[in-house]
């Protein structure tokens, strides 16, 4: 509950500052990066249901395609459904603040499982958990506004991410380029510990869903290993009320 | 056509020496486009079915090419030793071109534990205490995933894996993975190994030898060149020829874009030692015509149409030897026998320019040792072809005995390389490669691809079997594989009960649980399987580089891949032992092809050079002898058939039959005088004889630079050469007269002279 009344204190002064913004019009040097940043994560809904299709595509052209399904809710609540393919259907993974547990339907087992990295690769596509996680990136990185362009017909910033803490930090640096009047994500550029570029997000389809500029459609392209990630966000429905007790081990195992 | 060229040079000496040296200054600039190449699998055929999957493994798994660190700590299991591991392991990751990198403080482990499962580093936190530390001890000794893979059994030594992409610069990989290793600040012994290690090696090795050795050889040779002529200028001038030759040969691979490989290191040491040979005949020649009274431009243009010829012909036999290695499959053999072939002609070419127009320039010298009646070697070689000539039947013999002697050495030849033997003992590299091959099974990596549904039991099952016969094969260290980490993974879902080691039952259990690997973001499962879980890898390390025991687990490994597969999977060995493997065999085979090529290639160039099936059978005895002999030292001194002995033959066939050319083409030169067979004879080997002992101990001598070569095989090519080109020559003034006497004595009397002789 906290979270939530934290959420929207953060949500209201996101609006306030989003119409003085829109007051001052094309103003763009009064706004500063961390603000930006931090605006994109207020245009997030506190909670999500979607179906999620994955697809990751080698180097060599070969796919892994995997749909699921996701409840999501605040910073601290992710549960996860596998649709298909067929032979891991039923398997499921929950997430409650750092702990995370993992249903198996061929061994009818609930397992915790620990070990999970925010630098490692997400279900072995191109995403990392950083990447695909909740977490707050205004926590993380300090944005610096870079200038403003226009990237597929949207005027966005240009933001530059450099790490707060150069020692956890799985990027050296990120460019992002977040719409100016949605504030969402439109390009992402990864910069790996050498400096050099890694990876690049492209949001191809956006949405607009109660208010929120929903991703739609993403695709991650690491430019080091050539191989790219797609992802595409179906049926998703914003703010739905889920339940606390949704996210426990015994909802894990409800087929 | 050869006096009109002669004529030419002399009338325009100036204009072709300009034109040379802008010609040499064309080809100088070409140096600086001359690259390096030293990748071994870039050198095997396309359509080996081996490389091309390795290949494939090469990208499917993010790098199919490890180097090894090996750290002799004395004890891993300290708090002291396990940071080291640590930062040694951190700053690897850092270095660019490489994948991943595998040691004890990353590697990551699966536990079950209670109600759950941990996919965690095996050591999170170093330990500090002493209790804790021995309880680690004890838990990765007991666990053979560990020992002999990343711990030696006796817990003193420490392997660290280094993966490198498929596209990176491995030369450059190396070398900075080198320069991490060898930095001050690491307390303990480290070294860096394994098979790209060794091949990179192996070339520096070869690329320093040959800074050292190259100047060694033109040194040599000013000794052959100053004991031969006595002057300034029989020393510069054949010098000038060879140093003209190497520049343009090498400008010309730099224009063209053809690498240097670890081969064509020696190019310029042969460049040198047989480009020197024309000018030697040529100059030699020239100081027998002046001590017979003709001036400069008479000597010179009988000079060059009497030796002319020969050199001409020895130059295309020579080519031809090294043209022949133009049919192996392997494009570092190809270029290496194509490029020096042209090196040889572009000698001959500068010889009759360059060369000659000095000649005519300069004022023949007075004393003209060649051809001086007194010397020591002319006065020899008298005696030799009275024995020779008098008593034909008794050389024949004496040759006769000593080959059969030497050939019955033939059948003791062993296919048997070790590439190990290529590194000089007791060097650093030799002895990484010994530590690892004792701790841990060797250095090098083989791979078993498999093509087919991995998450089908049946596939895995059958993967298991294989496992488990590879475990058997003695020169192979335990292997690992999704099967290892499918059976970790089950025994971790069931609280760690041992029983449970064992391979899921179902597709759908295996596919969970690769799921469940992959949500760790395991690195440890791209090296094992491809993430459409189409393609699996199972690797093993090879202890020995030994052909016949590489051989023998190449078949025993197939054999159990027909054994557990059926045709719906598709499994296919490969990795870097195997690729050597190949190569070795492709070289040795394609060297014996070569040597059947060459010795055609001279017996038809003899047959049209003396218009006689007879005499040019005659003459290509020499080289014949000579070949058996080559081989027969190889089997009584125990030197195997490999890629750097095989490659000797060819050589000698090309630069070993030019002795025999000089010889018939004197002997002839001499019957056309009107000489008996007898007189003809004996005028050739104690005149021409002196310059084939020249060329033949400037050849012999400037290969035998190789010997202070630091790689093994590469000092054996220094001295086998410089011996086969002694008895090459020895048979040249020895068995081809006493057999051209036999021939000759009663058929040819005296015939008509040439028009040179009339002109007399």
């Amino acid at each position: 509950m906290l979270n939530q009344i934290k959420h929207m204190g953060i949500m209201g002064v996101g609006m306030v500052m989003g119409l003085l913004l829109f007051a001052a019009s094309a103003n763009a040097q009064e706004v500063t990066g961390n603000e930006i940043l931090e605006k994109e994560e207020v245009n997030r809904p506190y909670s999500t249901i979607m179906i999620s299709e994955m697809t990751i595509i080698h180097k060599a052209g070969a796919k892994r395609v995997r749909k699921m399904k996701i409840w999501m809710k605040g910073d601290d609540y992710i549960l996860v459904r596998f649709l298909s393919p067929s032979n891991v259907k039923g398997t499921g993974f929950l997430s409650v603040k750092d702990d995370d547990w993992l249903y198996l339907p061929a061994l009818r087992k609930v397992r915790r499982i620990a070990g999970r990295e925010k630098g490692k690769s997400f279900m072995g596509s191109d995403f990392s958990y950083e990447d695909v996680g909740t977490d707050s990136l205004a926590d993380k990185y300090n944005a610096r506004l870079l200038g403003i362009e226009k990237y597929a017909e949207r005027d966005c910033y240009i933001l530059e991410l450099l790490p707060k803490d150069t020692k956890g930090a799985i990027y050296s640096k990120q460019k992002r380029w977040v719409d100016k009047t949605r504030f969402n994500q439109m390009k992402t550029e990864y910069y790996d510990e050498h400096g050099d570029l890694l990876k690049v997000a492209y949001v191809s389809e956006v949405k607009e869903i109660k208010e929120f500029w929903m991703t739609k459609k993403i695709e991650m392209q690491n430019v080091q290993k050539g191989s790219k990630t797609i992802i595409v966000e179906e049926e998703v429905e914003v703010n739905p009320e889920i339940a606390d007790k949704m996210f426990n081990t015994r909802q894990l195992e409800r087929k | 056509m050869l006096e009109r060229l002669t004529l030419w040079v002399g009338k325009y000496p100036k204009t072709i020496i300009v034109a040379i040296v802008l010609l040499t200054s064309f080809f100088y600039f070409g140096l600086n486009k001359l690259e390096v190449s030293s990748d071994v699998e870039s050198m095997i055929p396309e359509n080996d079915p081996a490389k091309a999957v390795y290949d494939q493994v090469d990208e499917t798994f993010g790098g199919a090419k490890f180097a090894m660190v090996v750290m002799d700590l004395g004890e891993v299991f300290s708090a002291g030793s396990l940071r080291e591991i640590d930062q040694l392991t951190l700053e690897l990751e850092k270095v660019k071109g490489v994948n991943s990198v595998r040691s004890i403080t990353n590697v990551e482990e699966i536990r079950g534990v209670e109600g759950g499962i941990e996919v965690v580093e095996l050591i999170g936190q170093i330990p500090e205490s002493e209790a804790e530390l021995r309880e680690l001890q004890k838990r990765v000794l007991s666990n053979d995933d560990y020992v002999g893979q990343i711990v030696s059994e006796n817990g003193r030594i420490a392997l660290i894996m280094v993966q490198i992409l498929p596209n990176a610069d491995v030369v450059e990989v190396i070398s900075n993975l080198k320069e991490e290793v060898n930095k001050p600040g690491l307390e303990h012994k480290t070294y860096l190994t394994g098979e790209a290690v060794l091949d990179i090696e192996m070339d520096t090795m070869l690329s320093k030898d040959m800074a050292k050795l190259l100047p060694l050889a033109m040194l040599v040779m000013t000794g052959i060149l100053y004991f031969s002529f006595r002057n300034f200028r029989g020393v510069v001038l054949p010098l000038l020829i060879v140093v003209v030759t190497v520049i343009w040969t090498m400008g010309l691979m730099g224009y063209l874009g053809v690498p240097l490989t670890p081969i064509s290191n020696i190019m310029p040491i042969i460049l040198i030692s047989i480009g020197i040979a024309d000018g030697i005949h040529i100059l030699a020649r020239y100081r027998e015509e002046i001590s017979l009274g003709w001036d400069k431009r008479k000597a010179l243009t009988r000079t060059i149409v009497f030796v002319g010829m020969a050199c001409f012909l020895t130059s295309i036999t020579t080519m031809g030897g090294f043209g022949s290695l133009g049919v192996s499959s392997l494009s570092l053999i190809r270029s290496f026998g194509l490029f020096t072939a042209v090196g040889v002609g572009i000698a001959l070419i500068i010889t009759v320019t360059l060369f000659l127009a000095f000649l005519f320039l300069l004022r023949p010298h007075k004393r003209a040792f060649i051809g001086n009646e007194k010397t020591f070697l002319q006065g020899t070689l008298r005696k030799w072809a009275d024995f020779v000539v008098d008593r034909a039947k008794t050389v024949l013999i004496i040759a006769g005995v000593l080959i059969l002697a030497v050939g019955l050495g033939i059948p003791l030849i062993s296919a048997e390389s070790d590439f190990i033997n290529f590194l000089p003992p007791g060097g650093p590299v030799r002895s990484a490669y010994n530590v690892v091959k004792d701790n841990f099974g060797g250095a090098d990596i083989i791979q078993i691809a498999i093509k087919g549904n991995i998450q089908d039991p049946e596939v895995l099952r059958a993967m298991e079997h294989l496992q488990n016969d590879i475990t058997e094969i003695e020169i192979l260290s335990k292997p690992a594989s999704i099967v290892n980490l499918l059976r970790n993974t089950n025994q971790a879902l069931h609280e760690g009960n041992p029983e449970y080691k064992i391979l899921p039952e179902t597709e759908e259990e295996a596919a969970q649980y690769l799921l469940l690997l992959s949500l760790g973001g395991s690195g440890q499962l791209d090296n094992m399987l491809s993430f459409n879980y189409q393609h699996a890898l199972i690797q093993s390390r090879v202890s020995t580089y030994k052909i016949s025991e590489r051989e023998k687990m190449i078949a025993e490994i197939e054999g159990a891949i027909d054994k557990y597969f059926d045709d719906t999977t598709e499994v296919v060995l490969t990795g870097t032992p195997i690729l050597a493997y190949r190569m070795d065999n492709l070289i040795v085979k394609g060297q014996l092809q070569s040597l059947v090529l060459a010795i055609l290639i001279v017996l038809m160039l003899m047959v049209i050079i003396s218009r006689s099936l007879v005499y040019g059978a005659l003459c290509a005895v020499p080289i014949i002898l000579t070949v058996i002999l080559n081989f027969g030292i190889m089997g009584w001194f125990r030197i195997p058939l490999d890629v750097a002995s095989a490659v000797i033959a060819s050589i000698v066939i090309g630069i070993g039959v030019d002795y025999a050319i000089h010889f018939f083409n004197r002997y002839k030169e001499e019957l056309a005088l009107g000489k008996s067979v007898e007189q003809a004879l004996k005028i050739t080997i104690s005149n021409t004889g002196q310059a084939i002992f020249y060329n033949a101990a400037a050849v012999g001598l400037g290969f035998l630079v190789l010997v202070f070569a630091s790689m093994p095989p590469m000092a054996r090519m220094g001295w086998m050469i410089a011996l086969t080109m002694l008895f090459s020559s020895m048979a040249s003034m020895t068995v081809l007269p006493a057999l051209l006497f036999l021939r000759d004595r009663y058929k040819i009397k005296t015939q008509g002279g040439n028009q040179y002789a009339k002109s007399n």
